[in-house]
């Protein structure tokens, strides 16, 4: 992907030169708008920054790994692992905090580095991307969205243990 | 939506630190969370400029209107209510664009321009239409071609093979936009019983 970001400035370059007074003023303007977004967005990121900096804080993490490792010892899924799937789905900066502590432990290339490092490629920080994503839409108001996303959730989860299991075969 | 997070965060917060001792650290935490909150923001304001301008020049060119031509028949199908005019099918394509060439910091700028044009769809004020709902579905499970932090993570940690993850991420997550699409697109309609069983 490394040639695509050259080819798009060459690109961009080239309607410079040739219509330079209609790009600048398009560019200002879109430039403007996304910064009026980024405004409107703050809050709702602060509020969020602040819930997800309580809770890692809390040790609400290490219960809720403890509670929920039988469940994993059931479905043969490392209890290692229960801290970075709860972490996951909030704050991309924590899991990747989460990640090295688990690459440093295990090593990179173990049964747990490899699923771990699945987890944290594929999955996406689901809670960030819904609360940035509906600011300023109510939970009543976003229909169908949070169970499917929910659903989605467990299902990239689930997979994310899976299949490095029958590819690495562990 | 943000205040439920909140909401619950701060009450599972508060009493799991009164069980586990860690009331002291929750006060601390909340103030250098409006630090982290800065520090995320800032890079971000930055990026939604350059790529919103970005785009608005390719827009006044035309040459989103082009890509958009050539995607149309299959977004059309996932998006029917942001077919005419600037319903937002180009901020769509472009997200979805950004997010397979792994342009992580450009894919959530444009992901929040394209849901700005997709508040047009609202049928109910202020209740999400499908496409929108359709639309941050999918941004919750994006297709993952080049996880770059993940790569540089790996070899940072002395792994032989720092990229032999990659066809199990690839799997996963294209799986995972394929569940999201098909939820999306499967979901019965709902009725809103507010208003007098309009359809959304």
């Amino acid at each position: 992907m490394t040639w695509f970001l050259p080819l798009l400035l060459c690109g961009l370059g080239m309607l410079f030169l040739r219509h330079g007074k209609r790009c600048t003023a398009a560019f200002l303007r879109g430039a403007e708008e996304g910064l009026g977004t980024a405004v409107r967005l703050f809050p709702t990121l602060l509020l969020f920054v602040c819930a997800v900096s309580l809770f890692r804080a809390s040790g609400a993490v290490a219960l809720l790994t403890e509670a929920l490792a039988g469940i994993c010892r059931c479905l043969r899924i490392p209890t290692e692992l229960l801290p970075l799937m709860l972490t996951r789905p909030i704050s991309g900066s924590a899991s990747t905090a989460v990640l090295s502590d688990l690459f440093s432990v295990y090593g990179p290339d173990s049964a747990i580095g490899l699923t771990a490092s699945v987890l944290c490629g594929a999955a996406e920080t689901v809670f960030y991307v819904l609360t940035v994503y509906t600011d300023g839409t109510s939970l009543s108001d976003t229909g169908h969205l949070i169970p499917a996303a929910m659903l989605t959730c467990l299902f990239v989860t689930v997979l994310s243990v899976l299949i490095p299991r029958l590819l690495f075969g562990f | 939506m943000a205040g439920i997070v909140f909401g619950v965060f701060c009450l599972v917060s508060v009493v799991c630190a009164a069980v586990t001792g860690h009331s002291a650290d929750v006060g601390a935490a909340l103030f250098s969370g409006t630090e982290d909150a800065v520090g995320l923001m800032l890079p971000l304001a930055g990026a939604m400029c350059l790529w919103s301008g970005i785009l608005s020049v390719f827009s006044e060119m035309g040459v989103t209107a082009a890509a958009e031509r050539i995607l149309s028949p299959i977004l059309s199908r996932i998006f029917p209510a942001c077919t005419e005019g600037e319903g937002g099918l180009a901020e769509i394509t472009a997200s979805l664009a950004a997010n397979l060439l792994g342009l992580g910091n450009a894919a959530t700028p444009i992901g929040l321009r394209a849901m700005e044009k997709l508040r047009r769809s609202r049928r109910i004020p202020g209740r999400m239409s499908r496409a929108e709902i359709t639309f941050v579905l999918l941004n919750t499970a994006p297709p993952t071609l080049l996880p770059t932090t993940l790569l540089s993570l790996r070899h940072a940690a002395g792994s032989a093979a720092a990229d032999a993850v990659l066809p199990a991420v690839w799997m996963v997550s294209l799986l995972g936009f394929a569940f999201a699409a098909a939820l999306a697109m499967l979901w019965p309609e709902q009725t809103d019983h507010r208003k007098g069983g309009a359809e959304v």
